[in-house]
């Protein structure tokens, strides 16, 4: 055991990269992070920690515009996630300048996992402590689209994901509720998904909503504290709805 | 208000639209302004809010500046923009680097005829209306004066509302652009 996790990724004589797995245990303990594709908008929800009372909360941002279509929000280590923002938003303009295209959602996917796969197989680094999910319209037909990245390098693209503290539980959710929404409805599945871990308020997620038309919105906290009152009711509701049948044949 | 500006289009100079509120005007090395497009890009990107024209522009002078003892970039800048505060502005920028906050400018064989045009007529607080009359006087000023006169011009207008081609002035139909 001892000695294959330093400095370089190694191999351990089972075939395990340690230093990758340490940083999937940074992802797992990170701000869980959700993401839902729906036919009109994509929307993107994350776990916010609630702020010191003399902080700028604004100033603590953890979804970012990679380009005008594309939009990222990661679980881990925040400090690696600038880095990592920073080399993907000079690609997103680097590509432009050359190509005369912006990049596809595919596109900047593969550059973020292939530059996270680097820190996996060189020397002297340690691997980005980072799991993202990074959605956007296709420049060219106008799909949306929502795909994951993890520190390994590997990528894919889902329907709808989380990852970050917790991610199982967001995701066996989603695959239970899963339909295909637009518009409001996909916001809603977003936060009732995040809901499941996280205590509701405004105050404690971020939500930005994507559309093809406006590109990327951040949601006010006040907006978002009124779609929680409305899950909240229907929750209330159905609750209400299913114990009334179960009263009257008791 | 709002501003208006005089660009000689010969042969392969074109006109780019930087950033919807600012606007460019360069001589061959079309990438340059690419380049320069990209970067202001870039910048509004990383720190959530755009680049003023008067930052654009000595950005603009930077990057020449840096590479004139290099490889210079053989181009003439123009740039226009409008920035929320401080109104419209103007630029003009060299191929040595040296940048000016102008009223007017133009460059090329037919500027001696546009810039002497402009000094006769311009004045300070014109409407959108006059400025395209003195910029029509230029181009007829160019068209009877200049030998290799080029055959079509395009006026664009920069304002609150961005920037925006206004009209083309063509002596040929389809001549070839570049």
């Amino acid at each position: 055991m001892a000695r294959y996790d330093r400095a370089i990724t190694v191999f351990s004589p089972d075939g395990h990269l340690f230093q990758v797995e340490y940083a999937l245990e940074a992802v797992r303990k990170g701000n869980a992070a959700v993401g839902v594709r729906g036919t009109d908008t994509i929307v993107l929800a994350v776990e916010k920690k609630s702020t010191p009372k003399l902080q700028d909360s604004r100033s603590v941002r953890k979804i970012v515009n990679l380009d005008d279509h594309i939009a990222l929000a990661c679980a881990g280590l925040k400090a690696d996630a600038r880095v990592l923002i920073n080399r993907a938003r000079i690609e997103c303009q680097s590509y432009k300048l050359t190509i005369e295209d912006p990049v596809t959602v595919e596109y900047i996917t593969r550059y973020i996992a292939g530059l996270q796969q680097k820190y996996t197989q060189s020397g002297g680094v340690r691997p980005f402590g980072l799991s993202t999910l990074i959605i956007g319209f296709d420049p060219h037909t106008g799909t949306p689209s929502l795909y994951q990245t993890d520190p390994s390098g590997t990528f894919s693209a889902w329907k709808a994901n989380a990852t970050g503290r917790n991610s199982n539980s967001i995701r066996e959710f989603l695959e239970k509720n899963y339909k295909e929404t637009s518009g409001q409805e996909t916001v809603k599945l977003a936060i009732r998904a995040l809901l499941e871990v996280v205590e509701s308020g405004g105050k404690n997620i971020e939500v930005a909503v994507m559309t093809k038309e406006h590109g990327l919105r951040q949601l006010e906290e006040a907006e978002i504290d009124a779609i929680v009152a409305d899950i909240e009711a229907e929750k209330a509701a159905a609750e209400a709805a299913k114990k009334a049948p179960s009263t009257k044949e008791t | 208000m709002s501003t208006m500006l005089l660009y000689v289009q010969i042969e392969t100079q074109l006109i780019y639209n930087l950033k919807k509120r600012q606007m460019k005007k360069t001589t061959p090395w079309a990438q340059f302004t690419e380049y320069i497009q990209k970067n202001v890009a870039l910048y509004q990107f990383r720190n959530g809010i755009p680049l003023t024209t008067a930052a654009t522009a000595n950005f603009t002078r930077g990057e020449l500046a840096t590479a004139l003892p290099k490889i210079p970039y053989m181009v003439n800048i123009i740039l226009a923009g409008y920035d929320k505060g401080t109104g419209p502005s103007l630029y003009y920028i060299d191929y040595i680097a040296s940048l000016h906050k102008l009223d007017k400018a133009a460059f090329g064989y037919g500027s001696y005829f546009a810039l002497s045009m402009m000094d006769r007529h311009y004045r300070r607080g014109m409407t959108v209306e006059e400025a395209i009359e003195l910029v029509d006087k230029c181009i007829t000023e160019i068209r009877s004066r200049l030998v290799i006169a080029p055959p079509n011009f395009v006026i664009k207008i920069v304002d609150k509302d961005g920037a925006r081609e206004f009209a083309w002035r063509e002596s040929i139909k389809d001549a070839p652009t570049a």
